[in-house]
């Protein structure tokens, strides 16, 4: 399954990988509800969502996606990875985002991709 | 006259120095949008043709500042009145400066908070935000571009709303020091 977005795509597979990629130039917060919706809609326990080429030009885009996590979060979705490029400052910040919401984040591998998970917490 | 912010320093490097580098352009009162993200495209190249290369990230950087402000400048323009912009570039000092009116309802909004977050640690502001954009999904505006040009841009910010006859007017500066490559 494929939805454009603006220039970008949302991608979810065979594997059940989450992939977000593309440049979403999107301006408003408004218009990013159809892949809020989409992406809140597709992670559960055991998703991985893959940001790695994924350019947002909005605090929008970016605030949508912590909100997104928040969400799920909050539905008691554990165990989710998400890969992203540690180069890339926005999404390093992501993850800054995350682990303030999500305190036991842990991060496994260095270098340039990392990839995250969220442990099991106590709400 | 309101002033919020950063405003002293960088209206003195407006007054008194050259810039190395000066882009404006306007936003019409009505009508279509201009692609806004051609010209910030082409504003970047132009910083990277005269001062030296940005990389990916500085070039993003640059991008988010001027397009938070003018994103602020249309949601909260009188309707048929125009916004200007202009990019100005001293040494690795880049500063950007919107012009534009101001609803009412919008300028008590942007002064409290204005007030707000200039005294507020800006991850606390940013997390709290998420919480209550969880909270309240069907919220239309994230209000979370000034605070994200302060923490994630690194950007001095100031604000200057004044009031005039007829409508109010609003200038919005952002400086941010540009990492930049140069060759030898």
């Amino acid at each position: 399954m494929k939805t454009e977005y603006d220039q970008g795509y949302l991608s979810f597979g065979d594997d059940h990988a989450i992939v977000v990629a593309g440049t979403i130039a999107f301006n408003t917060f408004e218009e990013f509800r159809g892949l809020r919706k989409q992406l809140s809609g597709l992670i559960t326990n055991g998703s991985t969502i893959d940001i790695r080429d994924l350019k947002f030009l909005s605090s929008s885009g970016r605030a949508m996606f912590s909100m997104v996590c928040n969400d799920a979060k909050r539905r008691g979705v554990t165990g989710v990875k998400i890969w992203i490029k540690q180069d890339i400052e926005w999404q390093d910040r992501i993850i800054t985002t995350l682990r303030h919401v999500w305190p036991a984040l842990t991060v496994i591998g260095v270098e340039k991709v990392a990839q995250i998970e969220f442990p099991q917490l106590d709400f | 006259m309101m002033i919020f912010g950063d405003c002293v320093e960088t209206r003195e490097i407006l007054e008194k120095s050259k810039p190395d580098l000066e882009l404006h352009f306007r936003l019409p009162s009505t009508g279509v949008i201009p692609d806004l993200h051609g010209r910030y495209g082409d504003i970047v190249a132009k910083i990277n043709e005269c001062i030296g290369h940005l990389d990916a990230n500085e070039e993003n950087r640059v991008v988010m500042v001027i397009n938070e402000l003018v994103a602020n400048a249309l949601k909260y323009r009188e309707r048929d009145t125009k916004i200007y912009v202009k990019v100005s570039v001293y040494g690795d000092c880049l500063i950007v400066e919107v012009h534009n009116t101001i609803v009412p309802v919008e300028k008590s909004h942007l002064a409290k908070f204005l007030i707000t977050v200039m005294h507020y640690d800006l991850n606390e502001a940013y997390y709290r935000q998420i919480e209550y954009l969880t909270d309240h999904p069907d919220e239309t505006r994230a209000r979370l571009g000034v605070i994200t040009i302060l923490r994630d841009c690194d950007a001095r910010l100031g604000y200057i709303i004044d009031e005039h006859v007829g409508s109010d007017r609003v200038v919005a500066y952002a400086m941010i020091d540009l990492e930049v490559h140069r060759e030898n």
